[in-house]
């Protein structure tokens, strides 16, 4: 009886799992540059003459937007939530802010405000921020100091 | 016949039954590239944004005694901003402080910045009356745009001053309720 004999047989890694990994962990991170990017409200932030500003590290932090708008409505945002510029609106961010820091003390606040924005806008949010991390302070009887960052941009041509 | 010796002169793998064979790295490089791209032009669209620190003055709840809220023992420098224009440069800028020439009113910050430099106690100016601890508050109006008064801001600081504020307007926003006792 003749003995069969076998094709030889060709030997070749299997990069298809490799390839399925890599092709989530591009979905992985396109989605979660855009829920970062989401907080990041599109403005014209300020570009002084060679700032002495630094680049940002990797502490917890929360970003606030203040926008310029010409009424009152959704001046602020804190993160995905908007905020009016009335009293009750920045009661609430002063609310929301100090539920922030109560969970994470040692939060920063990134403060982005358009160029154009007047200043009456701004110092109700630097207030709102003082006043929130005084609340949690009070909540958690310790003391948390209000750490804001304010975001420019640096001219490229500069 | 001269490929197999050609793969044996050159030292590819073999398998069992003498045939050579590879890994075919084709759609991992493929991968690599797309992914080197995606954090290029991530990186290329976060560029520019930096920060300035900004202490805020901290709050003492009367609950929370820390002792360790900002006093200002020293008479703070005060520099005042008012925007006069949409434009670039276009704001009054006025000193009021321990420091001499502060009524000369610097016309820019480049201005508010060398006067402030030549106030700061340094081996420079050892005739300087500041110290880089000296408190320092700006001041902008209610109507300033916020780029100016960052322009302001930027000059303190880059004149050497570690303790740099905001003063609320002199027509504050929106009024927070105060922290209850």
């Amino acid at each position: 009886m003749p003995r069969l004999r076998r094709a030889p047989a060709a030997i070749e890694a299997n990069l298809t799992p490799l390839i399925d990994m890599s092709f989530l962990l591009v979905v992985f991170f396109v989605l979660v540059s855009r829920i970062t990017s989401s907080e990041l409200a599109p403005m014209n932030l300020p570009a002084p003459n060679d700032p002495l500003s630094s680049e940002p590290g990797d502490e917890p932090r929360a970003v606030l937007n203040v926008l310029a708008r010409g009424d009152d409505r959704d001046i602020y945002q804190l993160g995905n939530t908007m905020f009016n510029g009335d009293e009750d609106g920045v009661q609430l961010l002063r609310e929301r802010l100090a539920a922030l820091y109560r969970a994470t003390p040692t939060m920063l606040v990134n403060l982005r405000a358009d160029r154009a924005v007047q200043y009456e806008r701004v110092a109700p949010a630097l207030r709102a921020i003082t006043l929130g991390a005084a609340d949690a302070s009070a909540a958690l009887n310790a003391p948390i100091p209000p750490r804001v960052q304010l975001v420019v941009i640096r001219d490229p041509l500069q | 016949m001269r490929s197999a010796r050609h793969a044996r002169l050159s030292g590819a793998p073999r398998n069992s039954i003498g045939q050579g064979f590879g890994l075919n790295l084709t759609p991992m490089i493929d991968v690599v590239f797309q992914l080197l791209i995606y954090f290029l032009l991530g990186a290329s669209l976060a560029q520019g944004e930096e920060m300035y620190r900004l202490d805020l003055p901290e709050r003492e709840h009367p609950r929370v005694r820390t002792g360790m809220s900002l006093t200002l023992e020293e008479a703070p420098l005060t520099i005042r901003v008012s925007s006069q224009g949409a434009e670039r440069d276009t704001y009054i800028i006025s000193v009021e402080g321990p420091v001499s020439g502060a009524a000369l009113q610097p016309s820019t910050a480049a201005d508010l910045e060398a006067l402030l430099r030549s106030a700061v106690l340094s081996s420079d100016h050892p005739d300087g009356t500041l110290t880089r601890r000296h408190p320092v508050l700006v001041a902008p109006s209610s109507n300033s745009r916020w780029e100016h008064a960052v322009d302001v801001f930027n000059a303190v600081v880059r004149a050497g001053f570690e303790r740099v504020n905001f003063l609320p307007p002199v027509q504050t926003g929106p009024e927070l309720s105060e922290v209850e006792p």
